[in-house]
């Protein structure tokens, strides 16, 4: 698809939609966020522009993923009781979409997996009988022909987000996410929807993230596979600079 | 934009209990911060800096090595030390320190001061596999040191998680020198790190060599065995000389030639005088049959052998040239004793013994024997035994080349001592039965 170029309903800056998946865009200028019908944009309200976390990935990185280029043209920021996360919309070469996670320095590229296209078994029931509350750290899990267990539960709420995404206006919104490892880098991650999420919910604080506790949908979950990278392994470019610090650059 | 350009990684707060100012340095990574003036714990995801614990009554235990904010450059890496904790192993009586590393486009590392033993730790997220008394990863085999807890003890600085005085994971180390696996389980996470030694020198050069480093005490439980290095020298050159001695005695060859073997009666003297019946008195002293030797100057083996029971017999031996009347003096004795105490059998001593002359020059040859000797103990007859001289020349001395492949076993064998009394101190602080 070609960019999208549409004006920003509320201060009339240039909104650029760069993937075809893309239906939400905080305007970087103004902070009104957009949902997208069509050609049609519906302003749902705006986002607060303060960003105190520090991550090298900004908008606008790109790096690869094995053969695929990426490029980084979304973000959302994720906050549990004890901290935050980030995760970054990632569009590839091929039109395909994915997320780059990074927390503590780990770098986690994962891509979306429908849940009929592939078996996912927990204990040798199907995901959608089972329960979330019961999957728990060392839980095993089957994905496809792949063996994983439970290495983190998280329920988390987002608390920011910028550039476009997938999914509308998802600041206040809370799930539940649970990392699945392997003994190698092959990792997923399944994320457990509340029961009706709400379309905006923006008086949601993330300390209420806890509030929500147990009642999160079997019948709604996003399931994503990928792999644990290496900084050096995805090759960035266009990386936040921090005063103070040098970019690594890979060992000879 | 919180009174901060994006450019400035340092965040300046002052801390809400004693108002000293404070530097927050992993903003965004870090979650957890304890002030270093006062140790109070403060929540910095808050905006309004949460107190979550008042501040720590506490010191440190050790000797702090290293400081918060201070950088290095380790495995080509360059870190800012941002946290330091203590923790205590189940019994609160054995402390360490972790100083907490990062690295804002890699993460976070520890420089572990165990016992003044450093070691560079990093987690993993692939997990090593368990088997038994060993864990797998990596294609590396370690082996399980300790099962124990770790107890946080004291905090200072800035963590990526909350940390609290007297949180407690369960941990297990495993070791393949120099490197370590460790995996913590909580309630809810199983981490895994993989560390690797770090000697006194390394860490100071990281660190620029601005550092005075306190000497290690012990053996560290991943410090390199460095006599392992020593053994790996010498083994190779111990080998080759080992086999080239057994080579050069084996090519040279022996004829191994008998050349006497001459039987001669003799009748020790009584042990009591009051014998009934008298024996005529015979002069012990004999002379063997003239016997060659040669064509070369060789080695001798005069063996003396005698079907003796619960007495002694001893030899005189004058090896002499019967050309050139050149003598040579030896001796041979032999003692055999045998009996039956407490229902079993007993016996010691031999029948046989040998002897040895080097450097015979060719010639013809008698030697003079002078034997002395006992009857049986608890006899009361005097009776005579027959005994054997025997002359075997040009004779393979082994205990020659025992000699020499003792003496280039020394060092290999000391390295050995060496690197055994290591792996000893090592695993002696280990709950895991070595091997």
């Amino acid at each position: 698809m070609k960019n999208l170029r549409l004006n920003c309903p509320s201060c009339g800056a240039e909104l650029t939609f760069h993937s075809s998946i893309s239906v939400y865009l905080a305007c970087s200028f103004c902070g009104t966020t957009v949902v997208r019908h069509d050609l049609d944009l519906e302003v749902m309200g705006k986002v607060a522009l303060l960003d105190d976390s520090w991550s090298p990935i900004q908008l606008g990185v790109t790096g690869t993923y094995f053969d695929l280029r990426f490029s980084v043209i979304g973000r959302l920021r994720r906050k549990w009781a004890d901290g935050s996360w980030n995760e970054w919309f990632l569009l590839f070469s091929d039109g395909s979409e994915g997320w780059l996670a990074d927390a503590q320095g780990f770098y986690f590229v994962s891509r979306p997996v429908a849940n009929d296209e592939l078996r996912v078994e927990i204990g040798r029931k199907p995901l959608d009988s089972t329960n979330p509350a019961n999957l728990m750290v060392g839980s095993n899990v089957v994905i496809g022909d792949i063996n994983y267990s439970v290495v983190d539960r998280k329920e988390a709420t987002i608390t920011f987000c910028e550039g476009e995404l997938p999914f509308p206006a998802p600041v206040g919104v809370s799930s539940l996410s649970i990392d699945l490892g392997t003994s190698t880098n092959l990792f997923a991650t399944l994320e457990f929807l509340p029961e009706n999420t709400p379309a905006s919910n923006r008086s949601s604080s993330a300390r209420n993230a806890r509030s929500t506790k147990g009642q999160y949908s079997n019948h709604d979950i996003r399931i994503f596979t990928g792999h644990i990278l290496e900084f050096y392994d995805m090759s960035f470019s266009g990386l936040r600079e921090i005063d103070g610090w040098k970019i690594p650059s890979r060992l000879s | 934009m919180a009174g901060r350009s994006p450019q400035d990684y340092l965040k300046s707060f002052n801390c809400n209990q004693c108002g000293a100012p404070q530097q927050i340095r992993g903003l965004g990574l870090t979650t957890t911060y304890a002030c270093t003036s006062c140790g109070t714990i403060i929540d910095i995801t808050d905006e309004n800096y949460r107190t979550i614990a008042e501040a720590q009554a506490i010191q440190p235990e050790l000797n702090m090595q290293l400081q918060i904010g201070a950088r290095c450059e380790l495995r080509g890496i360059e870190f800012e030390i941002i946290g330091y904790m203590e923790r205590k192993d189940s019994s609160r009586e054995y402390c360490w320190g972790e100083y907490l590393l990062m690295n804002p486009y890699l993460g976070f590392a520890w420089l572990v001061d165990n016992q003044h033993h450093w070691t560079f730790i990093e987690m993993i997220k692939d997990h090593p596999l368990i088997n038994g008394n060993s864990a797998i990863y990596q294609d590396q085999s370690y082996k399980r040191y300790l099962t124990d807890s770790a107890i946080v003890s004291f905090v200072l600085g800035e963590f990526y998680w909350r940390v609290q005085i007297g949180d407690e994971t369960s941990t297990i180390d495993f070791v393949a020198p120099p490197l370590s696996l460790s995996v913590e389980t909580s309630s809810d996470e199983v981490v895994w790190s993989r560390g690797e030694y770090i000697s006194r020198e390394e860490l100071s050069h990281a660190f620029r060599n601005k550092l005075t480093l306190e000497r290690p005490y012990n053996v560290g439980m991943n410090q390199p065995n460095n006599w392992a290095g020593s053994l790996k020298g010498v083994i190779i050159p111990w080998i080759f000389t080992s086999i080239a001695s057994i080579l050069i005695f084996g090519a040279n060859s022996h004829s191994n030639q008998l050349i006497l073997n001459e039987r001669f009666l003799f009748t020790p003297p009584s042990l009591n005088n009051a014998l009934t019946t008298p024996v005529p008195v015979t002069a012990p002293t004999v002379i063997t049959q003239p016997f060659q030797i040669g064509p070369r100057t060789t080695n001798l083996e005069i063996s003396l052998g005698a079907p003796i029971e619960n007495q002694w017999l001893a030899t005189d031996l004058t090896l002499v040239n019967i050309a050139t009347q050149e003598s040579f003096d030896g001796s041979a004795e032999i003692s055999y004793y045998k009996g039956i105490e407490d229902g079993e059998a007993w016996s010691e001593g031999s029948q046989i013994t040998r002897t040895y002359f080097s450097q015979i020059p060719p010639g013809t040859y008698t030697i003079t024997v002078e034997p002395d000797g006992a009857q049986p103990e608890g006899s009361t007859t005097r009776a005579s035994i027959y005994y054997t001289i025997g002359v075997v020349q040009d004779t393979q001395v082994w205990g020659n080349l025992m000699m020499v492949l003792f003496i280039i076993s020394i060092v290999p064998l000391t390295y050995l001592i060496m690197y055994a009394n290591f792996e000893s101190k090592r695993w002696a602080n280990s709950d895991s039965a070595e091997e």
